[in-house]
C-alpha cells in the first residue's frame, strides 16, 4: 500500500533533497519503517534509543495528528499522505 | 581597568539644535547593563521625563550595540533601537542584524541617542567616533534601497545605513528602521519615532575594529562552538543554514503554531502551505545572505518573475510568509515576495503590515467594509492581487490601504468603527507575531507580560515549548505545556537569559544553536570581566525589572490590564487541527512568572527587595517611595 511521507526540510539531505518519499505499509509505523529502510540515516532522527518516535516529532496523517488516532498503529490507505514535523518553531 | 569590547563612547544628539555631546557610561554601567536594550533602558529610565508622549520631540530614540557586537562572538552583529513605543505607550525596542551594528561600533560609538526634532530632514553621519548632523533633503522621499545606495555612493561601499523609508517619513505606525535594504528593526513603532524626528538615516563609516580583552580566548570559544554547529544532525543549524526561517512555514501551519485566517482558521483552511514554505522559497533564492560574520547565513536574496509579479529582493522570513500568507489564506509565493519587498523598501514592519491586511480581509468578508470603502479592492481571503495592491497603498500612504490601514490595526478600528473590533488581533496596539498560544501557550503569557507587548523575540516558557532553547541552558523542561501552574520559574529563567542575549548584541537564532554557557564565555573574553551563568541570570533579572519599571512609571502598566483577544487564546476553541479544543489560561502563568521574577503577581510591580537586590535602589525609590 503506497503512501507519501513528507520529511522535514532539514532532513532532506538524507533523501537526496526530496521532500516526499513514497513508502509501503499498512500502518503509519510500517510506512515510517519503510522510509528508514530506504534512507537509513533517518532512523536515528525518527526514533529514539527506546525505539519510540523521537521526542519533539509530530506525525500527521492527512493533516490530523496520529496522537489523536491510534499512534503508529493507525492504518493507512493508498494515496494517504503523512507529514513529519519537528517541534522547532522559532523565527 | 576599562572594560573592553565597548568603546566607552555614547553620542547624544539634540536634533532641535544639531548639538552633539559624548559620554562614557563607565565600567559599572557596562558590567551591569551590557548594552543594547539593557544600557538603553538605563538611559531612558534615568534621562527621559516620565509620561512623555512617545512622539514628543523630547522623547529619546536610541540605537545601541552590545559588547559582543562587532566581535568574534558568533552572531555578534546586532543593534537595538530603543524608545517609548508610540503604538503601545510602553517600553519599546526592536533588534536587527545585518552590517549596521558592527559598522556603528567600528565607526567609534557604542550607541547614539536622539532627542528633539529637526525642522527639516536630516541624517546623522558617524565616523571616527564623531557625529555630525547633515541635511537630508536629497535623501528624503527615497526608499530604503535607494537611500542606502545613495549614501554608499557618497561615503563608500563600507558605509552602513539605518534609515526610514517613505512610511517612516509619513510618521506611520507601521514604520520600521531598515538596514541592508531589507533587515528591519520593525517592532514597537520605532521607525515612527525616527520619522517624527525628521531623522532619515544614521550612516556609519567603519574604520577601527573593536578591541576585546582577550582576542585569542574569544576566538578559541568561537572555534569550539563552531564545531558544535557543524556536528551532524543539529536540526537548528540545518534549519537556519539550509533554509532560514522559511523552512518552518509548512510545519508551523500543520501543527498550529502559525495563525491562519486572522487567527480563526486551521490547516484545513490552508492546506497548501507548502507552496509558500521551505523548498518553494529556496527555489527562488539566487544567493544566500548572512549578517556580519554569521556562519548560519539564514537570509537570502530571491528573484521572482511570475505574471504581474517581478521582483528581486530579500528572502521573506517565516513571519512574513505567515502574515501575508497563512493569515490571509494566500498561497501565492510571488505575491508575498512582492509584499515583502514593498515593506522593505517603504520601511514597514512586515508582521504589522501583513496582520493589518488580514484584519482588513476579515472586515471585508464580514461586510464591515465594502468595495466602496476600499476603492474597488476586493479584499477576500487569498485574493493576492488585492493583497499586493493594499500593501502598496499602505507603503505609499494612498487609497484605502494608506488612509485607513496605514497606522495598523488599532488605529484602523478607530477609523472604521467599533464593529471592526471583532477582527482586531493585537495586544495593546501591537499586531501579534506569528506564533500561536494555542500551540505554545507560554507565548500567550509572554505577549502580555513582557514590557513590549505582543512580541515573539522576547524569551519565556514558550521557547521551551517550541524547542527553541539553546543546548545546555540548564533549565529543565516543563512536563506538559497545557498545565499552566508551575511554569513561572522556567519562564523567568529563560526570559532573564534572553535579556542578556539581546543586551549583548547576539542574535536569537544563533543563540538557539550556540550552547548556552558559551555566551558568558564570550562576554568574559570580550569585556575582561568574568561572567557566569549565574551572573547572566542576575544581569537579565536587572534588565527585565528595569524595562518593567519603565512601564510602571509611565503609568500604563498592570500586565493583567493588557488583554489578548479571546480568539487568540482559543475562546472559542478551534474545532479542527492539532490545537482543536485548546483554550489557553495565560493569567495563571503570568502571575506565576511575576512571582518568580520577584514582581507583584497582581500588578507586575517589581518588589523593593527585588529592585534593591539588583542595585536598582533609584527605581525602588520611584516605585515604592
Ligand atoms: S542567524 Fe540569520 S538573522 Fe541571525 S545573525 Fe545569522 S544570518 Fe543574521
Amino acid at each position: 500500500m503506497s503512501v507519501t511521507v513528507r520529511v522535514p526540510p532539514y532532513w532532506r539531505r538524507h533523501t537526496g533533497r526530496r521532500a516526499d518519499v513514497s513508502a509501503e505499509g499498512a500502518t503509519v509505523g510500517e510506512a515510517l519503517a519503510d522510509v528508514v529502510r530506504q534512507h537509513p540515516e533517518l532512523g536515528p532522527l525518527l526514533y529514539g534509543d527506546d525505539g519510540e518516535l523521537a521526542a519533539g516529532l509530530s506525525v500527521f496523517l492527512n493533516r490530523e495528528s496520529i496522537t489523536r488516532r491510534d499512534g503508529e498503529r493507525t492504518p493507512v490507505s493508498p494515496g494517504d499522505s503523512l507529514m513529519v514535523v519537528l517541534a522547532i518553531a522559532g523565527g | 581597568m576599562a572594560i573592553k569590547g565597548v568603546l566607552h563612547r555614547l553620542a547624544f544628539v539634540d536634533l532641535n539644535t544639531g548639538t552633539v555631546t559624548y559620554e562614557d557610561p563607565g565600567d559599572e554601567l557596562y558590567e551591569k547593563y551590557l548594552g543594547g536594550y539593557g544600557l538603553g533602558a538605563y538611559m531612558l529610565y534615568t534621562r527621559q521625563k516620565p509620561g512623555l508622549d512617545a512622539l514628543a520631540p523630547e522623547a529619546m530614540l536610541g540605537l545601541l550595540t552590545g559588547p559582543l557586537t562587532g566581535t568574534d562572538a558568533i552572531t555578534g552583529n546586532r543593534f537595538i533601537a530603543v524608545g517609548k513605543s508610540p503604538k503601545t505607550g510602553t517600553w519599546g525596542d526592536a533588534n536587527c542584524g545585518g552590517y549596521f551594528g558592527p559598522a556603528l561600533k567600528e565607526a567609534g560609538l557604542d550607541g547614539v541617542f536622539f532627542t528633539g526634532a529637526a525642522k527639516d530632514p536630516v541624517y546623522v553621519l558617524v565616523q571616527n567616533g564623531e557625529v555630525t548632523v547633515e541635511c537630508a533633503a536629497d535623501y528624503w522621499g527615497l526608499d530604503s534601497v535607494e537611500t542606502e545606495a545613495k549614501f554608499q555612493a557618497a561615503y563608500g561601499k563600507r558605509a552602513r545605513v539605518a534609515c526610514i523609508g517613505p512610511s517612516g517619513e509619513r510618521v506611520s505606525a507601521l514604520a520600521a528602521i531598515i538596514n541592508d535594504g531589507g533587515r528591519a528593526a520593525g517592532r514597537s513603532g520605532l521607525g515612527m519615532v525616527m520619522g517624527s524626528k525628521k531623522l532619515k538615516a544614521v550612516v556609519a563609516v567603519p574604520s577601527s575594529p573593536v578591541e576585546v580583552a582577550d582576542a585569542d580566548a574569544l576566538k578559541a570559544v568561537r572555534q569550539r562552538v563552531l564545531g558544535e554547529y557543524y556536528k551532524a544532525g543539529n536540526p537548528a543549524y540545518e534549519l537556519f543554514s539550509s533554509y532560514g526561517t522559511c523552512g518552518i512555514t509548512a510545519g508551523s501551519v500543520q501543527k498550529g503554531d502559525a495563525p491562519i485566517k486572522n487567527w480563526s482558521g486551521t490547516v484545513h483552511d490552508f492546506p497548501t502551505a507548502e507552496k509558500i514554505s521551505d523548498d518553494a522559497v529556496i527555489a527562488t533564492q539566487t544567493r544566500k545572505y548572512g549578517c556580519w560574520r554569521c556562519p548560519l547565513a539564514c537570509g537570502g536574496h530571491v528573484k521572482v518573475a511570475e505574471g504581474a509579479y517581478e521582483v528581486e529582493g530579500h528572502k521573506p522570513e517565516y513571519e512574513t510568509l505567515a502574515a501575508f500568507g497563512a493569515m490571509c489564506l494566500n498561497d501565492n509565493l510571488a505575491s508575498i515576495t512582492v509584499c515583502n519587498d514593498i515593506c522593505n523598501r517603504m520601511g514597514m514592519d512586515t508582521i504589522s503590515a501583513g496582520c493589518t491586511v488580514a484584519f482588513a480581509i476579515e472586515c471585508y468578508e464580514r461586510g464591515i467594509i465594502t468595495k466602496e470603502d476600499t476603492g474597488g479592492l476586493e479584499l477576500t481571503w487569498g485574493n493576492h492581487e488585492a493583497i499586493v495592491k493594499v500593501t502598496e497603498q499602505m507603503g505609499d500612504g494612498t487609497g484605502f490601504g494608506g488612509i485607513v490601514l496605514g497606522d495598523g490595526i488599532k488605529t484602523a478600528v478607530g477609523r472604521i468603527g467599533p464593529e471592526a473590533e471583532v477582527a482586531a488581533m493585537h495586544c495593546a496596539g501591537e499586531e501579534l507575531p506569528m506564533h500561536d498560544p494555542r500551540c505554545s501557550p507560554g507565548i500567550g503569557a509572554s505577549f502580555v507580560i513582557d514590557a513590549t507587548p505582543g512580541r515573539h523575540t522576547q524569551y519565556g516558557s514558550w521557547l521551551d515549548e517550541a524547542a527553541f532553547l539553546p543546548p545546555d541552558l540548564g533549565q529543565p523542561l516543563h512536563a506538559d505545556k497545557y498545565v499552566y501552574n508551575g511554569k513561572g520559574e522556567n519562564g523567568a529563567y529563560v526570559s532573564r537569559w534572553g535579556h542578556v542575549v539581546n543586551a549583548s548584541g547576539l542574535c536569537m537564532f544563533g543563540c538557539t544553536v550556540t550552547p548556552a554557557p558559551a555566551v558568558p564565555e564570550f562576554l568574559t573574553h570580550a569585556m575582561g570581566v568574568e561572567y557566569t551563568m549565574d551572573k547572566v541570570q542576575e544581569v537579565g533579572g536587572r534588565i527585565g525589572a528595569l524595562r518593567m519599571a519603565f512601564n510602571i512609571r509611565e503609568g500604563v502598566r498592570n500586565p493583567l490590564d493588557f488583554k489578548l483577544p479571546r480568539r487568540v487564546l482559543g475562546d472559542p476553541p478551534l474545532e479542527q487541527g492539532d490545537t482543536a479544543g485548546v483554550t489557553v489560561d495565560n493569567i495563571v502563568e503570568i502571575k506565576d512568572y511575576c512571582a518568580a521574577m520577584g514582581w507583584d503577581p497582581e500588578t507586575g510591580v517589581p518588589s523593593r527587595e527585588t529592585l534593591e537586590g539588583y542595585d536598582l535602589g533609584f527605581v525602588a525609590k520611584d516605585l515604592h517611595g
